[in-house]
């Protein structure tokens, strides 16, 4: 840009930036409250310290320096630019990276953007990762409809429904983990219908969301969903430790033990051998039965 | 006479020691204007044309698969069968005064009109060429060898016993006859048209084609026509000038898909001395029975039989009117003077009206066994206007294209092209509908589309907006179909005035394609030449939002077609918005170099 700015006869102006990027949040119709962008473009450096799990020493991240990078032509340094702001404790790291992602990156660049965006969800970044949902770039779209789960809201509620009907099964799966992670259970309905169709990532979805209402639904689907999906659906609903009272997961056994599959049987064994004996529960002496009587071929 | 007729004549003539009466010899007075005019003079005709049969009665008579075959003779006036036998058909059916004859098995069979017994037989002696007949006889070419050589006979057999009553031979080949009103012509050497003496078999005299070959001759109740696959020509005292240009001439020029389709049986076809897949494809036609200059075609129509469907297309190749029949083919057809009559393979009779393509009649055999093929003696069958379902041109076209036969595909698309010029909204739903189609081929979606381009019609651009407005959602099942061929139609409208609020519906529907993640790059280009064809300004906003949201994607930058279009659109009436934008995006270092540099190039010379 400064170059052909050269080209023109005259210093690229800094101060246009700010009115381009309004533009572009304009243009893609974000519905940002502010023309970030431009207010980050006038902004001081800032440095602010970064979450490590690794090491519990916070460690300093640059903002000029970061988003220099992340707005450069080099897509590897800018993708690791998103992951080091990502990573950032600070709401001020993540708006540099919601400021560029609002100028529209390359699909390498905002597919990580989106990513790391979601460690710290903002309400008003929802309308900037839902665009990112009707992106052309598959990789893109999947991202952006796995990070849109944490984020509150109709907007990102419809987007990431629709990214469940994406006509990719990569951005179906990346919604249907974005439903897991936000426990989205307004999903369900077209998490079932994926289910019904063999889609894996629905399964497990579904089991991520489900509470006893929709456990029963899920249940129902018996001689509907594919039996190994649904097996692996009700196996992990009923290995998840918040998944209760007693009596819904003797429920839940009871269906694995009806459909009578290997996948069932497996579901049963695995939950079998994660429980412990004690305290003692009627679900797993249950499904220690079932697990012997089909293992002998019995039904 | 063409250079390779005179050696295979001279040959022929030599070995046969004798050419018979020169009735087909080498030397003849071909194309002698007297002659000919003692030949006219000879042939009656009919006071007005009518069936030529005894009993008046128009019919048709028809060979039915089965073991054994069977023939059936039915009154069309009447929609009754006059009788069906068992009858070992092998050839063309023909109608005398009173009595039909064919082909049986190894002879040639004649039996009443009245009741389908057997007159009498006439074992053949070689392989059938053709037989005809008239009120009194029957004529029958038969090719046989004699020794090395082969020769041809045309025999002249008594109506009421079948005794031979003359028979001239030939040493080469005889096409099919045909007989009227006292004298029997057959095509000679595919070079001339003999004209001989019904009664005696005498040589009356030859018409030599100058510029055409004569493949064929047919009698119609009140004139004789010979001609080749070009053109048809009238038995007329003009036909001694042997040429297209001073004889009673006339030829349409049909689409090429109907390329098969001929103005007669082959006479010299073994194959077409019997009914076959070329009686599926035939023109249809009626001249004026005498006149001066070219042939007037009556109504001005040519129809012409393609297997299910007949078409109807004026003097000048253009289409008036379609039918399609129902299900199964027609197996044959003529023109009858009023009506254009065909019978299907399972019977069906239907008449068509030839100016209109009207339905006129439909009726059956009552046999119900699959039709091999059929004869009409019915010149001047004109039955009344029954209270029938009928079909537009439109619809029949439509059903035509839809038609699921694959062989058909030809035709398909030369009813998508006719549709082009048949004017109204529910033609332009009609192609739209095909486009759309999930079984339509891609060739014929292609020509739909096309077709739909020219026709230019704003009247269903909210059809258009409708069909493009579909969002793909896999769990509605729901997906726009011919997104590119769509967009194409609605950019060949920029010219035209449209109702700003449909002209709203058409940008917004197409806004909802471009920025569409399932829209293939090749339909974004349509979709984008269609927004700057219509859109008037409405359009801008959503191309800056494309410019911008991709400019740094390798998808888009690499699609060189797909950038100058998105640019170029912008350019073509930008604003200063619009302007700035592209300065950025040419700016811009994270933007795709192809996109960069073409917006630099462009404004550079704007």
């Amino acid at each position: 840009m400064r170059e052909s700015s050269h080209v023109e006869g005259r210093e690229p102006s800094r101060r246009s930036q700010p009115r381009i990027a309004a533009m572009i949040v304009a243009a893609i119709g974000l519905g940002l409250t502010s023309p970030a962008a431009g207010q980050t473009a006038e902004r001081p450096p800032k440095v602010v310290k970064a979450r490590d799990k690794a090491k519990p020493a916070k460690k300093r991240v640059d903002l000029a320096a970061q988003r220099g990078l992340l707005e450069g032509a080099d897509p590897q340094r800018a993708v690791a630019a998103a992951a080091e702001l990502g990573a950032a404790d600070d709401a001020a790291a993540h708006e540099v990276l919601a400021d560029a992602l609002a100028t529209c990156l390359p699909p390498a660049v905002a597919a990580a953007g989106g990513t790391e965006l979601r460690r710290r969800p903002a309400a008003d970044h929802a309308a900037l990762v839902a665009f990112y949902t009707r992106y052309r770039d598959v990789e893109v779209r999947a991202a952006a409809a796995a990070a849109l789960g944490v984020y509150k809201g109709s907007e990102a509620l419809d987007a990431l429904i629709a990214a469940l009907g994406d006509h990719e099964p990569r951005v179906r799966g990346g919604a249907a983990r974005g439903a897991a992670a936000g426990k989205v259970a307004k999903a369900a309905p077209t998490l079932l219908i994926l289910l019904g169709r063999g889609e894996e990532p629905a399964a497990d979805a579904l089991a991520a969301i489900a509470d006893v209402e929709l456990t029963r639904v899920i249940a129902e689907q018996v001689g509907r969903a594919p039996d190994d999906l649904l097996a692996r659906c009700l196996g992990a609903i009923l290995r998840r430790p918040d998944f209760k009272p007693e009596s819904a997961r003797v429920e839940v056994v009871r269906t694995l033990g009806k459909m009578g599959t290997a996948p069932a049987a497996a579901a049963l064994a695995d939950y079998v051998s994660e429980t412990p004996e004690k305290p003692p529960r009627q679900s797993r002496r249950e499904a220690e039965a079932l697990v012997e009587r089909l293992l002998e071929g019995g039904s | 006479v063409t250079r390779a007729a005179i050696v295979v004549l001279s040959g022929l003539v030599a070995a046969a020691g004798c050419g018979g009466k020169s009735t087909f010899g080498l030397t003849s007075d071909d194309n002698n204007r007297a002659a000919l005019g003692k030949a006219l003079a000879l042939r009656t005709l009919p006071p007005q044309p009518g069936p030529k049969n005894a009993t008046g009665k128009p019919v048709v008579v028809a060979a039915l698969s089965g073991q054994p075959r069977r023939l059936v003779a039915h009154d069309l006036a009447a929609g009754a069968t006059l009788w069906a036998v068992d009858a070992d058909v092998q050839s063309r059916i023909e109608i005398g005064g009173d009595f039909v004859v064919c082909r049986e098995g190894e002879a040639v069979v004649a039996r009443n009109l009245s009741d389908g017994a057997v007159r009498w037989r006439y074992a053949l002696a070689g392989e059938l060429g053709g037989v005809t007949a008239d009120a009194d006889r029957a004529y029958v070419v038969v090719a046989r060898r004699r020794g090395e050589r082969p020769l041809w006979t045309l025999t002249a057999l008594d109506g009421r016993t079948g005794a031979a009553t003359w028979s001239e031979t030939s040493p080469g080949a005889l096409g099919r006859p045909a007989a009227q009103g006292g004298i029997v012509m057959t095509p000679f050497l595919k070079q001339w048209l003999a004209i001989l003496d019904a009664r005696t078999g005498d040589p009356i005299t030859r018409i030599r084609g100058v510029d055409e070959e004569i493949g064929f001759v047919e009698t119609t109740s009140d004139a004789a026509w010979f001609g080749s696959r070009a053109g048809v020509f009238r038995l007329d005292g003009h036909a001694a000038a042997g040429t297209r240009a001073e004889a009673s001439y006339g030829s349409v020029k049909l689409p090429p898909q109907l390329a098969r389709a001929t103005w007669a049986a082959d006479g010299f076809d073994p194959v077409q001395a019997a009914y076959s897949a070329s009686d599926r494809t035939r023109i249809l036609w009626r001249g004026d029975a005498a006149g001066d200059g070219a042939i007037l075609f009556q109504d001005g129509v040519v129809a012409v039989h393609y297997f299910r469907f007949v078409f109807g297309y004026s003097t000048r190749g253009e289409l008036r009117w379609a039918y399609s029949h129902p299900r199964v083919e027609l197996v044959a057809s003529a023109h009858l003077g009023a009506v254009v009559a065909g019978v299907s393979a399972q019977g069906e009779i239907i008449a068509i009206d030839p100016a209109s393509g009207a339905l006129r009649h439909v009726g059956a055999l009552a046999d119900k066994a699959q039709v091999l093929g059929a004869s009409f003696d019915a010149d001047g069958w004109s039955p009344r206007a029954a209270d029938l379902e009928q079909t537009s041109t439109v619809a029949a076209l439509v059903a035509i294209a839809r038609d699921r036969d694959a062989r058909f595909a030809e035709v398909k698309e030369l009813a998508v092209s006719a549709l082009a010029s048949l004017p109204g909204r529910d033609v332009s739903l009609e192609l739209l509908r095909m486009i759309q189609h999930p079984r339509t081929a891609v060739k014929l979606r292609d020509t739909a589309a096309q077709v739909l381009v020219e026709r230019r019609d704003a009247t269903a651009l909210d059809a258009y907006a409708a069909a493009l407005a579909v969002r793909t959602d896999v769990i509605a099942g729901t997906a726009p179909v011919a997104v590119g061929e769509l967009a194409r139609v609605i950019a060949g409208l920029g010219a035209t005035e449209l109702d700003p609020a449909v002209r709203h519906q058409a940008v917004s529907a197409l806004i909802v394609q471009l920025e569409s993640p399932a829209t293939s790059n090749a339909e974004l280009i349509e979709v984008v030449r269609a927004l700057a064809a219509i859109g008037d300004g409405a359009e801008r906003t959503a191309l800056r939002r494309q410019l911008l949201a991709y400019r740094a994607d390798p998808a888009f930058g690499g699609d060189v077609e797909l950038v100058h279009a998105v640019v170029d659109a912008l350019l073509a009436h930008a604003s200063v918005e619009d302007r700035e934008v592209l300065g950025f995006v040419g700016e811009d270092p994270r933007t795709h170099a192809a996109v960069a540099a073409y917006v630099k190039q462009v404004l550079a010379t704007d």
